[in-house]
């Protein structure tokens, strides 16, 4: 997909919050609902050393993950992508002036990259892509984390590209590998202990944070005791108000944001009109619709779309908890996953 | 008979799964967190990455330190979100056997050079940094001269003492030594010095530089006597 607009980059994330459909507006914090802006949102934080100084890096993909990766010059005119952690895709031609997209194996690790001179291509960029801070929520002070804070944003997610893209489903992405719950299991009420059922299972999860057990869809707020040790408060089930829900052996645990979404389909296309909360605070109003919080595509709860014509816009609502009482943190993980199918 | 063809065809479309994500990050604040970390290594740098050794939420606090130790200690700030100050100058304090505070030393000079010079004298030129040692800087150059070919003791008395003519940022030391035997080796260690509650408090450097006395030239010509011969061939 060598060309801007196909593949993974046929759906576009755009801030919300402009007053009219691509109107200027580039406050993340301000994007709730209304209409979609001009700003594209959802690119990695990019830094680039090395290689060709005619070759800009535009846009990163964020399912390339974090990492270094390598731009490689493959001929005058030509270049190719390794994302990090990931194998080198299929060269593209670029000329000058051109702006186009450049993959990985996986196509959905990619790059947007713009020639900016004749001058032939040659050696290699490494390219460092790095979640970035504050990039749609702010930070959480003291007082909103002493006494509980409920926030919202909406993304618009727009299919660029020329077909109608299907299957379009939205669910929050795991922070970390899943872990199952060991063979003693959970109570269904109060402070619980949960043991992985593999020792470190939970080594590599934030040392707080909020679990979802998909079996019981109960989601909890922990704090990593040890590696192979979750401890839960009273105050720590049920997270989202689902019902709290003993966990058995062999549950599965997935690490995610304290999120949660709904989609919302504009009254109007393409030009779509969301709801507007814009002036309602960051905390006011609340989404529209029923609020979810899917753990992965195939989950029953998955927030999905379907179809998607071309040039349509969907507005994806996200609310963001902060429990009373939790602790400080220098760095807490949020991530949406996506997917959808299109003709390549 | 004709024969008549007919056909039936149409296409489809193979449509290819892709993933996007979007993700970032945010901080919590809690303002628990927020205080003054003290990292005391002893006799050594401290572990900048271990629990500190003291904390308090303001400054000035205290800290006890163990007698006999030479305390490398670094201060730390921690904001609320956990992040920590990345400041890793130490103040170095010393604690005798018995508890009392050992004076801070000057640093050492630095760019120590021995020539051998006119009429068996040996040349020293050294540098020292004194805004580097504020609060405890030298005042006194102490050095130390053999010729027997052994190291210098700074325990001996001084072979000189000169005051320090400080400029500039740096004390220079330019000095003649008195004249020694031809062919001898001189060793000469040079120490930057400050006098505190009756005591010399000297920098701890003990490295020496040598050279060979050599007598064969004639005596330095005083500044004077130059002078002087000097405005004698003008009245000429």
């Amino acid at each position: 997909m060598p060309y801007q607009y196909d593949g993974a980059d046929g759906l576009w994330w755009l801030l919300t919050g402009a007053t009219y459909d691509g109107g200027p507006q580039s406050d993340p914090y301000d994007s709730r609902g209304n209409y979609a802006g001009n700003t594209r949102f959802g690119s990695q934080g990019i830094s680039c050393a090395g290689g060709p100084s005619n070759l800009r890096v535009d846009y990163a993909s964020g399912y390339n993950g974090t990492g270094t990766g390598t731009l490689r010059c493959t001929g005058a005119d030509a270049v190719a992508w390794t994302p990090p952690d990931g194998s080198e895709g299929a060269a593209i031609t670029i000329a000058n002036g051109q702006t186009r997209v450049v993959c990985g194996d996986d196509e959905s690790k990619y790059l947007t990259v713009t020639r900016t001179s004749a001058d032939a291509l040659a050696d290699s960029m490494s390219v460092t892509l790095a979640d970035t801070y504050n990039c749609l929520w702010d930070n959480v002070t003291n007082g909103e984390r002493t006494a509980g804070d409920t926030e919202i944003r909406c993304l618009g997610t727009r299919n660029r590209n020329a077909q109608s893209l299907t299957s379009l489903k939205f669910w929050l992405r795991s922070l970390a590998d899943t872990a199952e719950v060991g063979a003693a299991g959970y109570a269904a009420a109060g402070a619980v202990s949960i043991d992985a059922k593999t020792a470190g299972e939970f080594a590599d999860w934030p040392a707080e944070g909020c679990a979802i057990n998909a079996t019981t869809n109960e989601a909890l707020w922990y704090t990593r005791t040890t590696d192979d040790t979750l401890e839960v408060a009273a105050g720590g089930r049920d997270f989202w108000g689902d019902g709290a829900a003993a966990g058995n052996a062999d549950d599965v645990l997935y690490p995610v944001a304290p999120i949660c979404i709904a989609a919302e389909g504009p009254s109007s296309q393409p030009g779509g009109y969301l709801t507007d909360r814009t002036g309602e605070g960051q905390e006011g109003g609340g989404p529209p619709g029923t609020l979810y919080h899917p753990v992965s595509a195939s989950a029953a709860d998955v927030v999905e779309v379907g179809t998607v014509a071309s040039g349509y816009l969907y507005g994806l609502w996200i609310e963001r908890k902060v429990l009373a009482g939790r602790g400080g943190a220098a760095t807490v993980d949020w991530g949406v996953a996506c997917s959808f199918e299109l003709v390549p | 008979m004709a024969t008549y063809y007919g056909m039936v065809r149409g296409c489809w479309r193979v449509y290819q799964a892709y993933n996007t994500h979007v993700r970032g990050l945010w901080r919590t604040a809690e303002t628990a967190l927020a205080r003054y970390e003290l990292h005391d290594g002893e006799d050594d740098s401290p572990d900048l990455d271990a629990a500190a050794s003291a904390t308090s939420a303001t400054l000035p606090f205290s800290h006890a330190l163990s007698a006999g130790h030479t305390h490398h200690l670094v201060v730390r700030q921690r904001n609320a979100y956990g992040l920590v100050s990345q400041n890793v100058d130490e103040t170095v304090i010393e604690i005798a056997a018995d508890g009392s505070q050992v004076a801070t030393r000057p640093s050492a000079p630095y760019d120590v050079e021995a020539d051998a010079a006119a009429g068996g004298t040996v040349r020293v030129r050294a540098r020292y940094n004194y805004l580097a040692d504020a609060g405890h800087e030298g005042t006194t150059w102490a050095i130390w001269q053999t010729d027997d070919g052994s190291e210098p003791d700074p325990t001996d008395p001084e072979t000189a003492t000169v005051a320090m003519v400080k400029r500039d940022g740096a004390a220079r030391l330019d000095w003649t030594s008195d004249a020694y035997t031809d062919g001898l080796t001189v060793k000469t260690l040079v120490r930057a010095r400050y006098a505190s509650g009756g005591s010399d408090i000297d920098s701890t450097n003990t490295a020496s530089v040598s050279c060979v006395a050599n007598d064969d030239g004639p005596a330095t010509v005083a500044a004077d006597a130059f002078f002087a011969r000097a405005v004698a061939r003008q009245g000429q």
